[in-house]
């Protein structure tokens, strides 16, 4: 009884795959969000499928496969077919995992569809609590070496890197590793640190009920919604790893198809609703590069953290 | 009393396993091998006290062997589950699933022919319906002409 | 005060209009199946209906999520004290009673204990959060990881309730939960631990396929091996019954449970697994018959399942007035609101009153409608108890593959769960508790997080868990909850 049907769908499958060779796309195209629901990631893949979908004509469901700092979504990327139905988000801290030795991947293992956003880090403080400046943070990390607290995602990530180069130009402050964001906040807020590594779209709420306080941008030039906030190279700290998050497919996906990818995001890049959710998160107004540009950044990056994690041995 | 013995033996083996994990420096700080060498040490005291209690219970009901008949049923289920998990990304989820369903009730006793198909067929489409068509779950789709399969039996089934 | 019921008013208004109060009733209905499904789980659910979210405004979504959180963490109880799998972590308290009383024939007595109390926590812990939510956020801030791990401890203090025959057993099972815990990569250092280059690993072990393996697929694979234990009495018109009356003489379970569901769902953000379990161990303590625990004692269902419900409110207070998800649940919910371009946070109740209040009162009403959807779901999972086990086994196991396949699209997950479904048919064997494993196995990494970076916030000073009150307190609790049964038993020898 099921071997007939089987052999009857069967067939049918052969027709209607014949009939179906095959414009791209024709059907669903599944982007892996490599963090879980709630995040910035999240919030990315999810406008990103919203407003590509109309351009592309078909659904862009995102599943969210978190874990390893991304990199558990990126080896379901790899094991998926290069044929341009499977997508991935690609940020910051898991390209850090390249340098860290703790991914299994090389860069060239990506075609690099398109950087959507950029954003710079700040160092944040409690608005009510007793640093106004920087340099009073700064002084009182140089009295009391190791005493500060500054609340990061983990040891051997960007935000570690960052206090490490604080350190060596004699601001020694502790990084207090909580991996969850919403954790990491609290702690900020209730006083139990002193100082919050993170990006200013994430601490949104908070800066506009006047509860944190950005005091430096680790950034080359000021950003215009905090233009008194001095930047680190005004400090003499040349520093600038900035966050960023993209879409990837795999090596080898035709290079139409990573075209038609590229051209869609563009296009939903340049909606008012994707100007808005940019500008709602702080992110920088040169965030967008195509497939050509894109790849080639992220070489230039990764040799640069490799550098940093020689420099300050953060790998064993 | 050997059951308790090998859970020392597994865990002391874990012990050693957790050497070389601390390869991120953070100087000063406890290492990521600190929480696991921890609760490893707790697993081998507790399996030594279960181990203690088993002997000092020796003798005292002993644990009831499974007829030869289940245990034959038990074995069959097992491997039913195991082929349904291991055939899924290679024929797709709605072959297997249709196969595991027939299958498995037919080792429960619910075998008539009528039974088996309808829980076979409308479970397997309305569950496809409900988490495919409804909430997009990319469930495996086979490889090769069974990609093929599905893809086609989701048009005709206008999921996709 | 005056403006504060103002608002309520308008809220109770706007969420009773027909989209609204049509999500929250959809909501609960989804929520109590999804939750009492073995295999799917309320995260499963919660994570699933947000895309359809997107395509409302943000009131009707949040009340479609908040349906789906109060009623999934109850209707995982009701598979767990009809066929002993609960449908969820947080009912694993629930169906150590709830099960118990079933097999005693009071099926409808425990059924409608579950309900009552999950209506009642639940309803609470929502006037508590439309009363008391910016101040009681502004007390939470001022605890740290430190009193959060201690709170965890003493809920992995109460497996010394849990292990029934042999502490010894449960101790195992609980330390092979907690290894199984520290499985893939670290969060703090993120660096892979026992993953021995198997690549499914990495990702770690998800307790999800821990819980629905071991009590699920084990259930299944114990019943065809013809193991399972014939039921005193099959009740199958199980009608549940609404115990107004006898909720009286377990009033004090009730209130301790509501309360403890508050406090830490509010305090720690952990959510209703760590409440139900400290809940649970409470209430044994401070109980006057505590060996009748785990024979199906009224006092231990009522205390956990109005702290599971209980814990939402508190819950919901962290979200709302910090824009700090504290659990899985509300982190989705977080979600809902940034995809709306609404940040959750101290703003939200001056600056979008309406909003709030309206999903506020929303979370009010949907307590009290799910007494009614909780006692139509009941009765219908009841009549599955008629459907043949063949049938419902198979379905068990094809739900526990979506199941698992729905943590992370992945199918590692697949072959997790089925590997512990059969790791749980040798537990049952062996004597060994299933329920202290799966505590270990969520408990113990969130107690490695609080403990890590305890230390390195405290400059690795152990004392600051003794030096500061509250956790010298619970830490002092969770001591006592070890060592009562030990002393108990030297008193006992020596008399």
């Amino acid at each position: 009884m099921t071997r007939i049907v089987v052999a009857l769908l069967l067939a049918l499958a052969l027709v209607s795959g014949v009939v179906a060779q095959e414009k791209y796309p024709s059907r669903p195209i599944d982007v892996i969000c490599t963090w879980g629901t709630g995040g910035g990631a999240d919030a990315m893949a999810r406008q990103i499928s919203t407003l590509a979908q109309p351009v592309l004509g078909v659904a862009l469901p995102v599943s969210n496969v978190p874990g390893a700092s991304g990199n558990t979504g990126m080896a379901q990327l790899l094991a998926a077919k290069p044929d341009g139905y499977t997508v991935a988000t690609f940020i910051q801290d898991t390209l850090m995992t390249l340098p860290m030795g703790l991914a299994r991947y090389k860069v060239d293992d990506f075609e690099w569809v398109t950087r959507t956003q950029v954003a710079d880090s700040f160092l944040f403080v409690k608005s009510d609590g007793p640093f106004k400046t920087v340099q009073e943070l700064f002084k009182h990390a140089q009295a009391n070496p190791g005493k500060l607290r500054v609340a990061g995602t983990g040891f051997g990530t960007v935000d570690d890197v960052s206090v490490r180069v604080l350190e060596k130009k004699g601001y020694k402050m502790t990084m207090v590793p909580y991996p969850k964001p919403g954790e990491r906040y609290a702690s900020t807020l209730g006083g139990h640190s002193e100082a919050l590594y993170e990006q200013a779209g994430d601490v949104l709420q908070y800066l506009k009920a006047g509860q944190l306080k950005p005091l430096v941008i680790f950034a080359e030039k000021r950003h215009p919604a905090f233009a008194d906030v001095p930047t680190s190279k005004e400090l003499g700290i040349d520093l600038t790893l900035p966050q960023f998050r993209g879409i990837v497919a795999k090596k080898g996906t035709p290079p139409e198809r990573v075209k038609a990818l590229g051209d869609a995001i563009k296009k939903s890049m340049d909606t008012p609703q994707w100007k808005k959710f940019a500008d709602d998160w702080y992110m920088s107004p040169d965030s967008y590069m195509g497939p050509e540009t894109f790849g080639k950044w992220v070489a230039a990056e990764v040799d640069t953290l490799d550098r940093l994690v020689k420099e300050f041995g953060l790998r064993k | 009393m050997a059951a308790p013995l090998a859970g020392v033996i597994v865990a002391i083996g874990l012990l050693f396993a957790s050497r070389g994990l601390d390869t991120v420096s953070a100087p000063g700080q406890l290492g990521p091998s600190f929480w696991p060498r921890l609760v490893l040490a707790g697993l081998v005291i507790a399996c030594l006290a279960k181990a203690v209690e088993a002997r000092r219970a020796r003798g005292r009901g002993a644990a009831d062997a499974a007829p030869p008949a289940a245990r034959a049923r038990l074995a069959t289920a097992i491997a039913l589950v195991v082929l349904y998990v291991a055939l899924a990304p290679l024929l797709g989820f709605p072959l297997t699933t249709a196969l595991f369903i027939a299958g498995f009730l037919v080792l429960g006793g619910a075998g008539r022919p009528l039974m088996l198909a309808a829980n076979s067929f409308a479970g397997t489409v309305a569950l496809l319906y409900l988490f495919v068509k409804l909430v997009y779950l990319p469930l495996p789709k086979g490889g090769g002409p069974f990609e093929t399969f599905t893809l086609a039996l989701y048009r005709a089934l206008r999921i996709f | 005060m005056g403006e504060l019921l103002g608002n309520l008013g308008v809220g109770f208004l706007n969420a009773l209009g027909p989209l609204n109060f049509l999500m929250i009733v959809a909501g609960l209905a989804i929520g109590i199946v999804a939750g009492a499904l073995p295999g799917i789980t309320m995260l499963n659910a919660i994570v699933l209906v947000l895309p359809f979210t997107y395509l409302m405004g943000i009131v009707p979504a949040l009340l479609l999520m908040i349906g789906v959180y109060c009623g999934g963490v109850f209707g995982g109880s009701i598979t767990g004290i009809l066929f002993n799998i609960p449908g969820d972590p947080m009912n694993v308290p629930t169906t150590w009673e709830g099960y118990r009383l079933n097999r005693q024939g009071k099926t409808q007595y425990a059924l409608g204990l579950a309900i009552m109390s999950s209506a009642f926590g639940g309803l609470v812990s929502a006037l508590f959060l439309a009363f008391f939510a910016p101040p009681f956020a502004k007390f939470a801030l001022g605890f740290s990881t430190v009193e959060f791990f201690s709170v965890v401890v003493f809920g992995l203090a109460s497996v010394s309730v849990l292990g029934q025959h042999s502490m010894a057993a449960a101790l195992v099972s609980l330390f092979t939960g907690m290894f199984l815990g520290t499985i893939g990569t670290e969060a703090q250092y993120g660096v892979e631990r026992f993953v021995f280059d198997v690549p499914f690993l990495k990702t770690g072990v998800d307790f999800v396929t821990v819980l629905i393996g071991l009590f699920a697929i084990g259930e299944v694979l114990d019943q065809i091996a013809g193991t399972a234990e014939p039921a005193a009495h099959v009740n199958t018109r199980a009608v549940p019954r609404l115990p107004l009356l006898d909720l009286w003489p377990l009033r004090w379970p009730l209130a301790r449970g509501t309360a403890v569901g508050i406090a830490v769902g509010g305090l720690a953000g952990a959510g209703a697994t760590v409440s139900s379990f400290v809940s649970y161990g409470l209430e044994k303590q401070i109980s006057k018959e505590p060996e009748r625990f785990g024979t199906g004692h009224a006092g231990g269902l009522v205390a956990s399942e109005s702290s599971v419900n209980g814990s939402t409110g508190g819950a919901m207070i962290h979200l709302l007035t910090l824009g700090i998800p504290g659990s899985a649940a509300t982190a989705v919910m977080m979600g809902a609101f940034l995809i709306h371009g609404i940040q959750p946070g101290p703003l939200l109740f001056t600056k979008q009153p309406e909003q709030v209040y309206t999903i506020v009162a929303g979370m009010v009403l949907a307590n009290v409608v799910m007494i009614a959807l909780g006692f139509v779901a009941a009765l219908s999972f009841a009549t599955l108890m008629k459907v043949p086990a063949a049938i419902l086994n198979t379905f068990i196991v094809v739900f526990c593959f979506i199941g698992a396949f729905a943590l992370r699209n992945d199918m590692a997950d697949v072959w997790l769960t089925m590997l512990f479904g059969v790791a749980g048919f040798f537990m049952r064997r062996w004597d060994l508790p299933i329920p202290p494993l799966v505590m270990g196995i969520i408990l113990g990494p969130m107690a490695e997080g609080y403990f890590l970076t305890s230390m390195v916030a405290n400059g690795n000073d152990l004392t600051v868990f003794a030096t500061r009150p509250v956790s010298a307190i619970v830490l002092a609790l969770a001591v006592a909850l070890l060592v009562w049964p030990v002393a108990k038993r030297m008193r006992r020898r020596t008399t």
